[in-house]
């Protein structure tokens, strides 16, 4: 039954990340209107052909929005998985590998980072650099880095005693290149599983960000942001917090699932 | 053309400093095959690290003089290190089932040590691989060439890693128990693919075992190491028709051949 279960998780996680990946890439180019045209006839006009998840308080199209927003939300997190898991991954390889003191002193600052709560770590950073898309990608991105840098780092240490390393030696192998053609891809299936799942941590921290006004800035449109919006008439015009939530739910579920799945076929 | 000398091993670390290898001496000439026996801690494989340059950083060599053809190899660099392995110096594991790197195809972890030491292109390379996959035994070497390691047995796995660790016609092999894992009758196939391999190429070989009965069948000399020592050195016949160090007496008692067999038989009736 196992095994059966995991292919099942990963096919349907698959599926549903792909589908919400082309969902992204589509709101970072193209929306059926204007996400900031507002039209005061249609204000909270109910779902409806031309207007599938309806319109909020401003009479803006809510599918053109979600839309847009999940493609801001695409683009923060793939830029925060690009600063973390780059970074962390290239900590996780050196320390890992190389060990000795500098391991010690970067592992122990990595400490640090973890032991502050998170949202908290991005709080400052904000305060410090002002909101926006970009420092938030920047926030999130250094908040990021321990988890990736750790689990790397374990990864290459149970691999760089492994026999084939140790061949790879022998033959007169270099570190860098030990370390990039024949330990990386080796961890990939880790890396892959821990990339989805922070894939998901980066769009539910950027959607927490929004929500709390600090993250994404208008006129850019983001999932948090209209959640938050929607909040006041949750009870009025309850599509206009629905379908932004159901379109995270669905991202968030395509993504974990993929990462079971990447797990176990790795294991 | 190998040169070892009071070579000393320890571990500076623990308290009291451990000696692991103790003034231990060995040359040999090339093309020849000598063996190093001694039961499990003895110090076998430290010494094959130590003459690959590849101790654990907690171990450190105390004393001794290596040379390998007039080098000095304790005084090398890092990088003159990584000439020398796999070029000149090369080494195979007990465990052929793990020695292979899961992702890499046979063909590109045999032709590793071509791309790092040669200036071969990539058909040449090729060439040079499915001629060492014929040499080494290896069936249908085109077929082979783009399978992945967990499609073959362990005894062709051990022809692959035989394969990579002389494709650069490495002068120096050392071979750590590289039949162990083995079942017999792949043993004394490997055994004489090894052996074939240092008359064609006049590799030396510097095999390590703790099995005499597999150090009798290939080597020429033997070593007998105890507890980080050589305790007797000679050729095979002489070593084991008359030993005179009490651990390689007990190492030959220990051999479960018929003659012993007979031998305790008469002794007990």
């Amino acid at each position: 039954m196992e095994k059966g279960f995991y292919r099942y998780n990963m096919v349907v996680g698959g599926i549903l990340a792909g589908v919400m990946t082309v969902f992204m890439l589509v709101g970072l180019f193209y929306t059926p209107y204007d996400p900031e045209t507002m039209d005061p006839f249609l204000k909270f006009a109910h779902a409806s052909l031309a207007h599938p998840f309806g319109c909020d308080q401003f009479g803006r199209d809510i599918f053109s929005r979600v839309l847009q927003g999940s493609g801001t939300t695409f683009l923060v997190a793939v830029g925060t998985l690009a600063i973390g898991a780059g970074t962390g991954t290239f900590l996780g390889l050196a320390t890992g590998y190389f060990g000795g003191w500098p391991d010690e002193a970067i592992m122990r600052f990595n400490d640090l980072i973890v032991a502050f709560p998170s949202i908290l770590l991005a709080l400052i950073s904000i305060s410090l650099l002002g909101p926006g898309k970009y420092n938030v990608i920047l926030a999130l991105g250094i908040v990021f880095i321990p988890s990736f840098a750790r689990i790397v780092r374990s990864e290459v240490i149970v691999h760089k005693d492994m026999d084939y390393v140790k061949s790879a030696r022998l033959m007169g192998v270099g570190h860098m290149r030990i370390l990039f053609v024949h330990i990386l891809p080796n961890i990939k299936g880790t890396l892959f599983s821990a990339l989805a799942i922070g894939f998901n941590n980066a769009v539910l921290s950027e959607a927490g960000m929004s929500y709390l006004g600090i993250g994404v800035q208008p006129p850019d449109a983001s999932i948090g942001r209209m959640m938050s919006e929607g909040q006041a008439y949750i009870f009025t015009a309850p599509w206009s917090i629905l379908f932004p939530g159901v379109v995270m739910i669905l991202m968030v579920l395509g993504f974990g699932l993929l990462s079971d799945g990447c797990g176990d076929r790795d294991a | 053309m190998l040169e070892i000398e009071g070579l000393s091993i320890g571990f500076r670390d623990v308290e009291p400093p451990l000696e692991v290898v103790r003034d231990f001496s060995l040359t040999m000439e090339p093309g020849e095959i000598v063996g190093v026996v001694g039961e499990s801690g003895s110090g076998k494989t430290m010494t094959a690290l130590a003459l690959m340059g590849l101790l654990k950083s907690r171990a450190r060599i105390t004393s001794g003089r290596m040379m390998f053809e007039g080098r000095d190899l304790l005084t090398l660099s890092r990088k003159g290190w990584e000439e020398v392995r796999g070029k000149e110096i090369s080494m195979i594991f007990q465990e052929p089932m793990t020695s292979l790197d899961p992702l890499l195809t046979i063909g590109r972890q045999m032709e590793e040590s071509l791309r790092l030491h040669t200036d071969l292109d990539r058909r040449e390379r090729k060439r040079r691989v499915l001629d060492m996959m014929e040499q080494v035994g290896l069936p249908q070497p085109e077929k082979l060439y783009g399978c992945y390691p967990h499609q073959l047995s362990g005894g062709m796995r051990q022809r692959v890693m035989i394969g990579a660790a002389l494709i650069t016609n490495t002068r120096l092999m050392v071979a750590d128990e590289p039949t162990t894992a083995l079942d017999v009758t792949i043993q004394a196939q490997i055994l004489a693919l090894l052996k074939k391999m240092n008359q064609e190429h006049g590799t030396a070989i510097l095999f390590i075992s703790h099995d005499l009965r597999v150090i009798r069948s290939i080597c020429s000399r033997v070593v007998v190491m105890y507890r980080g020592e050589a305790v007797e050195m000679g050729s095979v016949e002489e070593v084991l028709s008359s030993p005179q160090a009490d651990h390689t007496k007990q190492l030959i008692a220990a051999i479960p051949d018929r003659e012993n067999r007979l031998r305790g038989g008469k002794e007990r009736s």
